[in-house]
């Protein structure tokens, strides 16, 4: 149990573009226990989807260049070849998208997919993955499952389909689940259902997960640890209580601050971050947050050092943790 | 951490930072640069110029005089001393007679695209931005034509209309309304639908004005593109009607009526008789490659 | 800012319908329709804040369409300051009503035509309205400083030279050119990063009291919209629940509906994670909604009367109202409870 389960070394990613490169994950070092959940949290451009793609390796080869470390399960992601890819997806890591309408395939039924998944991966009969469909469809409370089963993706509703995205993702009962933003096209109502669900089927599968969110209040309803991204950069992790409590990073300050909570005073107006983040066409070496930082200092536009662990939280901030 | 007043040193601060990257350039400027950095297309554009240049220029240019012909020289070979390119079958000066050819040929694969982009986009917009019965009526009718062979119906048109240059662009001009007006239809109906229609029109603006500003300036560029691509086929189609004695009378110099006359002539010169053809194929290839590459120059993503 | 209540409303809306045909058959007639609105009146107060809030499929975008006759009422009225504008009343007044009322929509982009520049966008409005281009770029100049972007830098761009940030300010100064009184925000924040959320919300306010205006916030961000609004409106498959004062209706909402959206909110602090879901399954399809009230299928408090009976909207307390059967004494509900009864 020492091994982690999802183990990330200075992870660069650069995409190739008519305008040049975009440098959207600049050295990422991420850290999964075998059982636990980690939620991405960041702002649209922050490279946190990007991350998790680079995960399974999912960007078009011919635009992405991938360096630093990548290894699951104890394997290392970045060496694999073709059939050793395949294995891993699906198998090893599965992951659950924004818009499960374009996860599925619009022609075949839900049971056939997730069948089809099954057969694939521990090569059974189709009547044993006909059952194991049916049981992850009860598993994840679609109601009257052995007709939804032959439903197209169609003919379900939003909640409904990504409840069967997730049937999907966990048939083969991964080691770790990659959650990229699932409920952020939900309904409220629906969002509160399908994030207690996954959470409760993290916890019997015992899987981990690493769930993408732009949303604090969904990363604190599902996740133990987190890790804020900024400009393609973690500026901060720990367990989620404590951030969430006392952020250190003064991006997750200012996130937390600019974040509207119920019950804020209406005539006061709102702990606004000035700003917008800044473009990634270029690789930044200092803190990419300074411009926008209000404790900024001179030294914070040199090149940024490594993070500091401190207890179990880490920081990347020039700043000492304890000025806070 | 300070609040309330720092809203607006916020907003000024939003400004400063992403002030830097790029200079605005206009749409068609960046359509342009875009263009200029596609070798093929530029190419294609250096070629299409110099086409049109030398049939411009063909009275002036030209070596010969194209209708007169020696007939002791009948179907000289390539590379003939006064006559690079050979003769015809009446002797007169291939290469005078493909620079006065090309005239003929090259207005009789535009004219046609051009007037049906006017027409066809103008009924287009208007079937899709007012909808209901006036679409139906515009649309339906457009489907009757889309019902033939584009060929069929060319020759169909040009011989009930007899032959001549003038009939053969109405009857080209006819088969290619009914393309561009659908395609037209389909782009304003996407664009109508796009919020800043429904802002322009919550701000009181009535529908002439919301199809000039706002409708047509994001409908015409993608006809466009689509009408340059009917080009090629429209020069195609008219040295069809030429080939078949619909198009221009003999002994006015056309391209596919050269190729026509010189059919016979095949086995005798062989490269002297598939010259009018190469043209046809070269102009339409560089219409289609440029066409293809405006289309990927116009494709600017957010 | 929180001026007592003046007797006459700005803008009163009386039951708006709107039905759309869903599917049609050979002959070009619907099959079914889809009840978008169905019978929704309610009454802003100058200087006020509404916010209407609900799921996907509640109706509350098509209202803000409806209002500004985007797509023409089945049924309705609108009156600003006690005059009617629109539906039945022939064409002219809609270009009256499009000068008192203006709108912002959710997606930044695709509300800014790509082909023009971020001045011709703002100075399209005032050139409908009369105004001499020359004054209306000056406007657009004037405006686009007051929403916070540099007029020289940002003039003479297009939408996509602009972040999200920036395009929905550029879309609130569009809104801004033809001095509306009541600006209509649909979503107009949503699709916004949480930190440059705040900067649109703080600038929302500042030009709210700068230019006296009304604002109809749509939202299905509970949060916000609880920050932004001074009354609320609570909208289910095209109807109205419940309606009342922020304060009141954050704190004790009336509606089983409301109480769930509320419950459902993801917590904000470690210490308040959610242990279960209020509500099972998704909000059913408008087109043939549930019978009586919309809500009873989902809703834990049921009884058969909820299924057979349409509830009326009425004044439960203060000015709070809501349309349920439970707290209405004289329903038929076997276990009707009253406003100090219903838990806080």
């Amino acid at each position: 149990m020492s091994h982690p389960m999802v183990e990330v070394r200075d992870l660069r990613v650069t995409f190739r573009s008519e305008e040049g490169p975009i440098y959207a994950v600049d050295g990422v070092d991420l850290d999964l226990a075998p059982g636990e959940t980690l939620a991405l949290l960041g702002e649209s451009g922050c490279g946190k989807s990007v991350t998790m793609k680079s995960l399974m390796r999912l960007h078009p080869a011919h635009k992405t260049r991938i360096e630093g470390s990548i290894r699951i399960a104890g394997e290392d992601v970045l060496a694999m070849n073709a059939g050793a890819l395949s294995r891993l997806r699906g198998k090893t890591v599965a992951m659950v998208f924004q818009e499960p309408m374009l996860a599925f395939d619009p022609v075949f039924t839900i049971g056939e997919q997730i069948c089809e998944a099954v057969r694939r991966h521990e090569g059974c009969s189709g009547a044993d993955a006909r059952a194991r469909a049916l049981e992850m469809l009860e598993r994840v409370q679609i109601p009257s499952a052995r007709k939804r089963l032959d439903a197209y993706p169609h003919e379900m509703s939003g909640g409904m389909r990504q409840r069967a995205m997730i049937a999907l993702a966990l048939s083969c009962q991964p080691k770790v689940l990659l959650a990229d933003e699932p409920t952020t096209a939900l309904d409220a109502t629906v969002q509160i259902q399908v994030l207690l669900l996954l959470k409760e089927l993290q916890r019997e599968m015992g899987m981990s997960m690493i769930f993408v969110t732009h949303d604090v209040g969904v990363a604190i309803e599902v996740a133990d640890r987190t890790a804020v991204m900024y400009a393609g950069r973690v500026i901060e992790q720990g367990p989620i209580d404590s951030v969430m409590r006392a952020p250190w990073h003064p991006y997750t300050q200012g996130l937390l601050a600019a974040t509207v909570h119920p019950g804020m005073d209406r005539r006061q107006a709102l702990n606004a971050i000035p700003g917008s983040p800044p473009q990634l066409t270029r690789r930044i070496p200092e803190c990419a947050f300074a411009p926008r930082c209000t404790l900024a200092s001179a030294s914070c536009h040199d090149p940024l050092p490594p993070a500091r662990m401190d207890g179990d939280r880490l920081l990347r901030c020039i700043q000492p943790a304890s000025a806070r | 951490m300070t609040n309330a007043s720092s809203t607006t040193a916020a907003a000024a601060a939003a400004q400063a930072t992403v002030v830097a990257p790029l200079r605005s350039r206009g749409y068609w400027a960046t359509v342009w640069l875009r263009l200029r950095r596609d070798k093929v297309s530029m190419g294609c554009a250096g070629l299409l110029l110099g086409l049109m240049l030398m049939a411009l220029l063909a009275p002036w240019l030209a070596p010969h005089d194209p209708a007169q012909g020696v007939m002791s020289q009948r179907l000289a070979p390539i590379g003939t001393p006064g006559h690079w390119l050979g003769t015809d079958e009446l002797g007169r000066d291939m290469l005078s007679r493909l620079m006065h050819g090309g005239r003929m040929s090259l207005v009789m694969g535009l004219l046609p695209v051009f007037i049906a982009f006017v027409v066809g986009t103008g009924l287009g917009v208007v079937a899709g931005f007012f909808g209901g019965w006036l679409n139906s009526v515009i649309m339906r009718t457009t489907d009757v034509f889309f019902a033939f062979p584009a060929v069929l119906l060319a020759i169909a048109i040009s011989g009930a209309l007899g032959a001549g240059f003038a009939n053969a662009i109405i009857s080209l001009t006819l088969v290619f309304i009914p393309p561009i007006a659908r395609v037209a239809e389909s782009i304003t109906t996407s664009v109508r639908n796009l919020d800043f229609v429904d802002a322009a029109r919550a701000t009181g603006a009535g529908a002439f004005t919301l199809i000039r500003v706002h409708v047509l300036g994001n409908v015409l560029g993608p006809v466009f593109i689509y009408a340059t691509s009917l080009v090629s086929v429209c020069m195609i189609l008219a040295a069809g009607l030429s080939f078949l004695g619909l198009g221009v009378k003999p002994p006015v110099p056309e391209w596919g009526l050269m190729l026509n006359t010189l059919r016979q002539s095949i086995y005798l010169q062989p490269w002297v008789s598939v010259l009018p053809g190469l043209m046809i194929f070269i102009t339409s290839l560089c219409f289609n490659l440029l066409s293809d590459g405006l289309r990927s120059a116009m494709d600017i993503k957010r | 800012m929180n001026t007592p209540t003046p007797s006459a409303p700005l803008l009163q809306v009386l039951d708006l319908k709107k039905h759309f045909p869903a599917g049609r058959d050979f002959f070009g007639r619907p099959r079914q329709w889809v009840r978008a609105v169905e019978g929704v009146s309610f009454d802003v107060h100058r200087g006020r804040t509404l916010g209407i809030v609900g799921e996907s499929g509640c109706g509350k975008s098509t209202t803000a369409r409806l209002l500004m006759h985007l797509i023409e009422p089945d049924e309705g009225r609108i009156r600003i300051r006690g005059q009617a504008f629109g539906h039945g009343v022939g064409r002219h007044p809609l270009t009256a009503l499009r000068k008192h009322m203006q709108m912002v929509f959710q997606d930044s982009y695709a509300s800014l035509n790509p082909r023009l520049t971020i001045e011709d966008s703002i100075a399209f409005g005032p050139q409908i309205h009369g105004v001499a281009a020359n004054a209306a770029r000056a406007l657009a100049r004037d405006l686009l400083d007051r929403v916070g972007l540099k007029p020289d830098v940002f003039i003479r761009r297009y939408p996509h030279e602009l972040s999200g940030g920036q395009r929905q300010r550029v879309n609130i100064a569009r809104a801004l050119a033809i001095r509306p009184e009541i600006v209509i925000l649909d979503e107009a924040v949503s699709a916004l990063d949480k930190s440059v959320q705040a900067q649109v919300l703080n600038l929302l306010a500042e030009l709210k009291r700068e230019f006296d205006l009304t604002y109809l916030f749509i939202s299905h961000d509970l949060n916000v919209v609880q920050y932004v609004s001074d009354e609320v409106m609570v909208m289910y498959l095209g109807q109205v629940v419940e309606s009342g004062p922020v304060a009141e209706l954050y704190s004790r909402p009336l509606h089983p509906y409301t109480r769930a959206l509320l419950e459902s909110v993801p917590a904000q602090t470690p210490g308040e994670r959610r242990q279960h879901a209020v509500l099972e399954g998704d909000p059913p399809n408008p087109i043939a909604p549930p019978a009586g009230c919309r809500f009873h299928p989902r809703c834990p408090h049921a009884e058969p009367v909820c299924a057979q009976q349409v509830p009326a909207l009425r004044r439960v307390t203060g000015q709070q109202v809501a349309a349920c059967h439970r707290l209405q004494p004289d329903s038929g509900y076997s276990r009707v409870i009253t406003f100090e009864e219903l838990p806080a």
